[in-house]
C-alpha cells in the first residue's frame, strides 16, 4: 500500500457514507407534541393522551379553519408502552421535546401511580422543567381538547395562563416535572401540585366553533392546588390557600389583598408588589418551633372605607390592618395544612437540615408529627407605598342633604 | 531536456568578435519573426550590427538612438577604435544611459528578448546592450479586486517597471532591495524579490531565494503559478501566500518583516511569509478610526465562519437535533417543509450548488449583465423555486446568507478554502448530525496547525500565542500604540517607533 | 506538509493542555459523589495530595531534560525491567484512553445520538484523534491553546446561564461538613486522587520533556493543577447547588443534566447538544494525550517514530473502548472498583515514589543531602 494512512481515512469515509445515518429524520416526517394527559383507562392500566401541533394552521400563511392540533389517546399497561404505541392512530413520528405541559387526572393522584415519572426523568426527551400539573373534577384528556381563540393550542394555553397565574395572584405554584421528583427525592419534604379544571361542555368546547364565539363554550380555569404525601394525593387546597403557600415558601412577589377596612361592608383592596420570606426553624424541648416573618410593599388601589390616605397616621393604621389580615391568612393556611393534611409542603424539615443537621437526621423518619405538633409564629411586616396618581379618593366626599319632601316624578313632562 | 541543455552550453560561450557571425547565428535563432529587426551598419572598414525586437521597444527611442550614431558630433568615428573595450565605447557614445554589455550568446539574446536594442562590433568582445524598452502598456488604474474606500486608488499593472516604481515610491528607503530573476525556460518571465535589509529576517530571505531558484519550468505566466512552485504544502485547501494587486498592501507587509515577489506580466504580487491573520486583514483597517477597524475585522471573522459552517449547522439541526430549535421557530418552519419532497440534505446541495453556478456565470457575463444575473438570480430562482415547492425559504435565505458571507473576506483564494470546505462539512452533518460537523471543524483546525508558511507556523499569534503581536490580529491598536513589527516573522529590527510622547508625559502633541 | 523534526511545547502550551486535560472528562462524570454535598472539599484535599505527586515527578524529569521518563526508566532500571514497565505504562495509558472514549461514547447514545451505533461514533472520534497524534505533540499543544478559550467561556456562560435561569440554589450546599470529615477522607484516597488529580503528574510524566526550560516544569505542573481544580470546584458547587448532592449522584452525566435545566430568554431552552458538542473538545483533547503518551512509550519500547503507530493503535483504543464493558454500569463499576485500587495507585504513586527513591540514592553522593524522606 503507497499511502497507507490515506487509503485507512478514504475506507473510513466511505463507510460512513455508505451504512446510513440512524438518528437521521426529516421535519416533514414529524410532529410536535404540545401537552400530554394520563387518565386512568378503561381496559388497561393507564390512558396516556397526546396533543399533536397541525404546523400548517399555526402560520398565517396557511390557515384554512382547520384546528390547529390533533388529540389522540390509547391505552397500555404502561405509559412507556401506550406511547410507543400511539402510532397506530397518529402518522408521524412524534417529537417530545418541545412538550410544555403534563396534566395526570385525579384518578391516578389517588391511586399514587405516578411511578412513570421515572420514564420521564431518565428519557432524553423529556424535559425536567416540563409544567406538571393534575386536574380537580375532570378528566384529564380533556383540558387537552378545549381551544381558545387567543392561544390556539391548548396546552400553551393552559401554561401561559399557569404563568400569569403566579405572576399576577400567585394562584399557581408553578411546579415543574422536576420540583415533584426533589420533593419525593427529600426525606421530609411533600410534593405540592397545581391543578386545573374544564368548567362547561366539553363536547361543545373541542371543536371550531368554540373559538369563533365571543362567549367560548368550555374553558380551562386553575383550580388551586393538590397536597401529596410521597405520591399519594391526600386532598386540594383552594386558590387563596395556595397563594399563602407560595408566599410561605417565598416565591410569591405580587398579589393583590381585599378585605374589609374596618367600615361594615366596605373593601379595601391593596396591590403587593414585592414581598420578601424569612423562615427560621428550630428545635428545642421536643418540639419544632417555626418563625415566619414576611415583609411586603404595597400600594393602595381601591378603599371604599372614609380614610384621608394623606395622613400618616390613617397610613400606619391601615397598613397593621394589612399585617392582621395576612397573619391571620397564613397562620389559617399553614395550620390546615398542619392538622388536616399532616404533610409538609413548605419544606422546613429541609430546612432544620441546613441548621441543625443532626437534630433532623434523628426526625427525619417520623417527620408528620412533629410537623402536625409544631409551634408557628407568624409575622408581617407591610408597606404601604402610595396610592395609586390619586391621594384622597373622591368617595370621601360626603353627598349633598336632599330635603325629605322633595320628591318630584322624575318623568318627563 | 537534453537538447536544451546542449543549446545552452553553446550559447554561455563567449561572444565572437565578428559582426557576421553574430548576424548569421541571431538570424537563425529568431528564424523569420516579422518583428526582428537587424540593420547592418558599418565605419572604416568596422562592421556592425545593430539588432531589436520591434515589438519589445520604443521606436521613439530607436529614432533618437540612431541619430546619434549618425552624428557623432566632433566628426570622430562612431565605430570602435583601436584596441578599445565595448565598455569604453559604450560610456564615450551612450553618455547619458545605463548600458549593459552582454558577454555571451545567451545574454544577447535575453538582452533582445527583453527589450533592449544591441550593437555589436568587430573586435568588441562584448556587445552593447542599450534600454530602449517601450511598446503599450495599461495605464496604472483602480485595482479591480480589493478595492476600498479610503485609502489609496492605484494598483499594479503587468508591466514589472512600473510595479517596482510603484513599491519604490512608497518606500523611500535605501534599505529597500529589489533582486531580479528569470524563471519559466519559454517565457523567461522576470521576477522580482523585494525585502528590506535591516528588517527581514534573512534566513526567510534566504529560503524564498532559494525556492525561486529551484523553479524549473516552461512558464510561468501569473504569480499563481510561482505560489505553487515554492508553496509549503499544496494539498491544502489553504492558500499559503498572499497575493494582492495592492501597492500599498506590498509595502505595508515588505515593512512588517516579508519579502515580496513581483511577476513580470501580472498584476498580483505576492507575498510570504503569512499567517492565517492577514487573510483577514486589508489596507484599508490602518486608514480608517480603529474602532470601526477593529468591529469590521470581527465582522470579517464571524462571516468567515458563517460561509463555512451556517449550512452544515442548519442541516443538522433540522435533521437531527430538534430540540434546539424554540418552538414557534420549530412550527414555522415544519410549516414550510410541508410538501417538499427532497430530505433537507438534498436541498441544501442542490441551492449550493445552483448558487455557485450562479457565481460563476456572474463573472463571466459581460460587465453590464454580470453583477444582477448573480444576486438577483439567486433570490428569483430561489423564490420560484420555493413556489414551485421544490426547495423551502429556510433554505433560500441560509443559502443567500452564505454566499453574501463569502463575499466579505478580502481574498479571493482564503475564500474560496470556505467554498470547498463547506461541502465537506454539510456531508458530515447530513451523517451525523453536529457530531460530524465538530469532528469535521476539529479535523480543520489540525489541519491548520500544522500549516507553515515559508516554516513560520501558519495560526501563528493565536496558536502559539504571542502578546506582542495581539495590536494587530483581532483588534487594532491605534497607530501610536503599534510600537513592534511582528514578532512572528522575527525581524532584526522590532521597534517601529518608540513611545508617544504624551504617554511619556512630556509636553509636545502628536505621536513620534 | 514539512513535519519539523525536533518538537517544542512553550510552558503556557503545557499548562493549557493539563488544565484542558483535568478538565475533559471531569466536567462530564460525577466527581467525589461519595462525599455528597462536601464534594468540593474532597477536590481540595485531592488536589493538596496531589501537589507532592507533581513535585515528585518534576524533580525526576529535571534530573534528565529532555527525557521523557520512558528513557528514565530504561535507564535507572536496566533494560527488562524498565521496558516492561513502560510497555504497563504504554497499556495504562491506552486503557485510560479507551475508557474517557467510552465516556464519551455512553455520553452522546444517551443525549444526542441514541440510535447510532457505538462502533461508529468510536470509530470516527479516533479517526480524527489518529489524524492528530499523527501531527504531533505540537499540534496538541496549539490545538489545547486554540480550544481552551472556548472552554473557559462555555463554562461561564453555563454558570451564569443557570443564574439567569433562576435554578441555583446555594442551600443545597449546606451544611458543610454536616457528616464530618470521615466521609471526605475516605473519598479522596484513593477515588479522587485517582481521578481527576493524579492524571496531571501523567501528563507531566512525558510532555515535560518537551518544554525548553526544564526546570521551570514544576511551577507549570502546580499552576495547571490548581487552576483546574479551581475550575473543577466551580462545576461541582453548579451541580451540587443546581441538582442537589442526591440528584447529582443519581445523574450519569451531571453537568449535562444542569444544562437541560437552562430556560431562559424564551429560546435559550433545551440547548444540552451545544454542550454535549463543547464538552467533546475537552474529551477529545485528553484522548489525544493519552493516545500520544502511550504511543510514545511504544516508540521508547521498539524505537519506531511513533507517528506510524497513530491510525493503528487508535483504532485499538476504539476497541477496547467498546468491548471493555457489557454494559454502562459494568463501566462505571469498573471505572470506580477496579481502576483506582489496581491500575491508578499503581500508576501514579507507587511506581513513580519507587523510582524517585532509587534515583534518589543514587544521585546523593552528588548532590549531598542526607536523610531526605519522601
Amino acid at each position: 500500500m503507497k499511502h497507507p494512512f490515506l487509503s485507512g481515512l478514504c475506507s473510513v469515509m466511505l463507510l460512513l457514507v455508505l451504512s446510513g445515518c440512524w438518528d437521521h429524520y426529516e421535519l416533514n416526517n414529524m410532529a410536535i407534541v404540545s401537552g400530554i394527559a394520563i387518565d386512568a383507562g378503561k381496559h388497561d392500566k393507564y390512558k396516556v393522551t397526546l396533543e399533536v401541533i397541525n404546523p400548517g394552521e399555526m402560520t398565517s400563511k396557511k390557515l384554512s379553519g382547520n384546528m390547529p392540533s390533533v388529540v389522540y389517546s390509547y391505552e397500555g399497561k404502561s405509559v412507556v408502552e401506550a406511547i410507543r404505541r400511539i402510532n397506530t392512530g397518529i402518522p408521524r413520528k412524534m417529537l417530545y421535546s418541545h412538550i410544555q405541559l403534563v396534566v395526570v387526572s385525579e384518578e391516578i393522584a389517588r391511586e399514587g401511580l405516578l411511578s412513570f415519572l421515572d420514564y420521564f426523568e431518565s428519557n432524553r426527551e423529556f424535559r425536567e422543567n416540563v409544567n406538571f400539573v393534575m386536574t380537580h373534577g375532570s378528566p384529564a384528556e380533556d383540558t387537552l381538547k378545549i381551544s381558545h381563540p387567543m392561544v390556539r393550542v391548548s396546552s400553551f394555553k393552559i401554561v401561559s395562563q399557569m404563568e400569569l397565574g403566579e405572576k399576577e395572584w400567585g394562584s399557581d405554584p408553578m411546579i415543574k416535572l422536576r420540583d415533584f421528583i426533589l420533593a419525593w427525592q427529600s426525606d421530609t419534604k411533600e410534593p405540592l401540585l397545581g391543578a386545573i379544571r374544564v368548567k362547561g361542555d366539553v363536547q361543545k368546547g373541542n371543536q371550531i366553533t368554540n373559538m369563533r364565539k365571543i362567549e367560548p363554550s368550555a374553558l380551562v380555569e386553575l383550580a388551586g392546588s393538590g397536597v401529596f404525601h410521597h405520591n399519594q394525593l391526600l386532598g386540594f387546597l383552594s386558590l387563596g390557600d395556595t397563594r399563602n403557600v407560595l408566599w410561605v415558601q417565598g416565591k410569591l412577589k405580587q398579589s393583590v389583598l381585599t378585605f374589609g377596612c374596618g367600615e361594615p361592608g366596605k373593601m379595601g383592596s391593596y396591590n403587593v408588589i414585592n414581598s420578601s420570606t424569612k423562615k427560621k426553624v428550630n428545635y428545642t424541648d421536643g418540639k419544632l418551633k417555626i418563625d415566619i416573618s414576611i415583609s411586603i410593599q404595597s400600594y393602595i388601589s381601591f378603599m371604599e372605607c372614609k380614610v384621608r390616605l394623606s395622613d400618616n397616621q390613617e397610613i400606619s393604621r391601615l397598613q397593621k390592618q394589612i399585617e392582621a389580615y395576612m397573619e391571620d391568612q397564613i397562620k389559617g393556611t399553614v395550620s390546615k395544612v398542619q392538622h388536616k393534611y399532616k404533610a409538609d409542603i413548605f419544606g422546613f424539615g429541609d430546612l432544620l437540615d441546613i441548621q441543625q443537621h443532626q437534630q433532623y437526621n434523628k426526625l427525619k423518619s417520623n417527620w408528620s408529627p412533629v410537623f402536625e405538633d409544631a409551634d408557628v409564629k407568624v409575622k408581617v411586616t407591610a408597606n404601604i407605598r402610595q396610592s395609586g396618581i390619586t391621594t384622597d379618593s373622591f368617595l370621601l366626599k360626603a353627598p349633598m342633604v336632599r330635603p325629605e319632601n322633595e320628591q318630584e316624578a322624575t318623568e318627563p313632562d | 531536456m537534453s537538447g536544451i541543455e546542449l543549446e545552452d552550453e553553446k550559447m554561455s560561450q563567449p561572444l565572437q568578435p565578428y559582426a557576421k557571425s553574430c548576424r548569421f547565428v541571431l538570424e537563425e535563432k529568431f528564424g523569420h519573426t516579422t518583428d526582428f529587426c537587424l540593420e547592418e551598419i558599418s565605419q572604416s572598414g568596422c562592421l556592425g550590427i545593430i539588432c531589436y525586437l520591434k515589438t519589445m521597444v520604443d521606436l521613439d527611442a530607436i529614432q533618437e538612438i540612431a541619430a546619434m550614431l549618425q552624428v557623432d558630433g566632433k566628426g570622430r568615428q562612431f565605430g570602435p577604435l583601436e584596441e578599445e573595450a565595448a565598455r569604453a565605447y559604450g560610456s564615450r557614445i551612450f553618455t547619458t544611459m545605463s548600458l549593459q554589455y552582454p558577454a555571451t550568446l545567451r545574454e544577447v539574446m535575453d538582452h533582445i528578448l527583453n527589450g533592449y536594442m544591441v550593437i555589436c562590433w568587430d573586435g568588441l568582445h562584448e556587445a552593447i546592450a542599450v534600454p530602449v524598452q517601450g511598446g503599450e502598456q495599461r495605464a496604472v488604474s483602480e485595482p479591480t479586486t480589493q478595492t476600498v474606500v479610503k485609502g489609496p486608488k492605484d494598483s499594479f499593472t503587468e508591466s514589472i517597471v512600473t510595479n517596482m516604481s510603484l513599491v519604490r515610491r512608497r518606500i523611500k528607503s535605501e534599505h529597500l532591495r529589489f533582486e531580479s530573476m528569470t524563471l519559466g525556460v519559454d517565457t523567461r518571465t522576470s521576477i522580482e524579490l523585494l525585502y528590506i535589509e535591516g528588517i527581514t529576517n534573512i534566513r526567510i530571505v534566504n529560503e524564498v531565494r532559494e525556492r525561486l531558484g529551484r523553479i524549473q519550468t516552461s512558464s510561468i505566466l501569473d504569480s499563481g503559478s510561482i505560489e505553487e512552485f515554492i508553496t509549503d504544502s499544496n494539498l491544502t485547501p489553504f492558500p499559503l501566500l498572499l497575493s494582492t494587486e495592492r501597492p500599498d498592501s506590498i509595502a505595508g507587509g515588505l515593512l512588517e518583516g516579508r519579502t515580496a515577489i513581483l511577476v513580470d506580466g501580472t498584476p498580483f504580487a505576492l507575498l510570504a511569509p503569512v499567517s492565517i491573520h492577514d487573510f483577514f486583514q486589508t489596507p484599508e483597517d490602518y486608514y480608517l478610526h480603529f474602532y470601526i477597524a477593529t468591529f469590521i475585522r470581527w465582522i470579517r471573522y464571524v462571516a468567515f465562519l458563517i460561509a463555512l459552517l451556517l449550512p452544515a449547522l442548519f442541516v443538522s439541526v433540522m435533521t437531527y437535533h430538534h430540540e434546539l430549535i424554540p418552538t414557534n421557530l420549530l412550527i414555522n418552519l415544519m410549516a414550510q417543509r410541508e410538501g417538499v419532497p427532497f430530505p433537507t440534505v438534498v436541498e441544501a446541495f442542490l441551492m449550493e450548488l445552483t448558487f455557485e453556478v450562479l457565481r460563476e456565470a456572474g463573472i463571466r457575463m459581460p460587465r453590464a449583465i454580470g453583477q444582477t444575473v448573480s444576486i438577483v438570480g439567486a433570490l428569483v430562482i430561489g423564490q420560484a423555486a420555493v413556489e414551485a415547492g421544490i426547495v423551502s425559504n429556510a433554505m433560500v435565505i441560509i443559502v443567500s446568507l452564505t454566499g453574501i458571507c463569502n463575499y466579505v473576506s478580502p481574498s479571493y483564494s482564503f475564500a474560496s478554502s470556505a467554498r470547498l470546505l463547506r461541502f465537506l462539512l454539510i456531508i458530515l452533518a447530513s451523517v451525523l448530525g453536529l457530531y460530524g460537523t465538530l469532528l469535521g471543524v476539529v479535523i480543520i483546525v489540525a489541519h491548520l496547525t500544522g500549516l507553515r508558511s515559508i516554516g513560520v507556523p501558519y495560526l501563528s499569534s493565536t496558536a502559539p500565542w504571542i502578546m506582542e503581536d495581539q495590536d494587530d490580529v483581532f483588534i487594532r491598536l491605534p497607530m501610536f500604540l503599534n510600537r513592534k513589527r511582528p514578532r512572528l516573522l522575527m525581524p532584526q529590527q522590532v521597534t517601529k517607533q518608540s513611545w508617544p510622547s504624551k504617554l511619556l508625559g512630556r509636553k509636545g502633541g502628536g505621536s513620534n | 506538509m514539512t513535519v519539523p523534526a525536533v518538537e517544542k511545547l512553550s510552558r503556557w502550551q503545557l499548562f493549557v493542555v493539563m488544565v484542558t486535560f483535568e478538565l475533559g472528562s471531569a466536567l462530564v462524570v460525577g466527581v467525589g459523589n461519595d462525599s455528597r454535598k462536601d464534594a468540593w472539599l474532597a477536590l481540595i484535599i485531592g488536589a493538596i495530595a496531589g501537589l507532592p505527586l507533581i513535585w515528585m515527578v518534576s524533580w525526576m524529569l529535571r534530573l534528565y531534560p529532555g527525557q521523557t521518563i520512558y528513557s528514565i526508566l530504561k535507564i535507572t532500571l536496566g533494560k527488562w525491567i524498565g521496558n516492561l514497565l513502560v510497555i504497563g505504562y504504554v497499556i495504562y495509558f491506552l486503557y485510560l484512553a479507551a475508557y474517557v472514549m467510552r465516556d464519551f461514547i455512553a455520553m452522546m447514545n444517551a443525549a444526542v445520538l441514541p440510535r447510532t451505533p457505538a462502533g461508529i461514533i468510536g470509530f470516527t472520534l479516533m479517526s480524527v484523534v489518529a489524524y492528530i497524534v499523527y501531527l504531533g505533540i505540537e499540534t496538541i499543544g496549539r490545538m489545547a491553546e486554540i480550544f481552551a478559550p472556548y472552554m473557559l467561556l462555555f463554562t461561564v456562560a453555563i454558570v451564569l446561564l443557570c443564574l439567569m435561569s433562576g435554578e441555583i440554589n446555594l442551600h443545597n450546599l449546606l451544611p458543610v461538613l454536616g457528616d464530618g470529615w470521615h466521609p471526605i477522607i475516605k473519598d479522596v484516597f484513593p477515588a479522587v486522587l485517582g481521578f481527576p488529580i493524579g492524571e496531571m503528574p501523567l501528563i507531566l510524566m512525558v510532555l515535560m520533556a518537551y518544554i525548553k526550560r526544564v526546570d521551570k516544569g514544576l511551577g507549570v505542573g502546580m499552576a495547571a493543577l490548581g487552576t483546574g481544580t479551581f475550575l473543577l470546584i466551580i462545576s461541582i458547587v453548579l451541580q451540587i447547588s443546581v441538582l442537589t448532592a442526591d440528584g447529582k449522584a443519581r445523574a450519569s452525566f451531571p453537568l449535562l443534566n444542569v444544562a437541560r435545566l437552562i430556560s431562559t430568554a424564551e429560546f435559550l431552552e433545551r440547548i444540552e447538544p451545544l454542550v454535549v458538542f463543547l464538552m467533546m473538545l475537552g474529551i477529545l483533547l485528553k484522548i489525544s494525550v493519552f493516545t500520544i503518551l502511550g504511543v510514545q512509550g511504544l516508540e521508547a519500547v521498539v524505537q519506531v517514530p511513533y507517528r506510524h503507530f497513530s491510525f493503528p493503535i487508535s483504532m485499538i483504543v476504539a476497541f477496547i473502548a467498546i468491548v471493555h464493558a457489557k454494559s454502562f454500569t459494568d463501566h462505571i463499576i469498573k471505572g470506580t472498583r477496579m481502576l483506582p485500587t489496581y491500575f491508578h495507585m499503581p500508576f501514579q504513586v507507587y511506581i513513580p515514589a519507587v523510582l524517585f527513591i532509587i534515583l534518589l540514592i543514587k544521585h546523593r553522593p552528588t548532590k549531598g543531602k542526607v536523610g531526605e524522606g519522601t
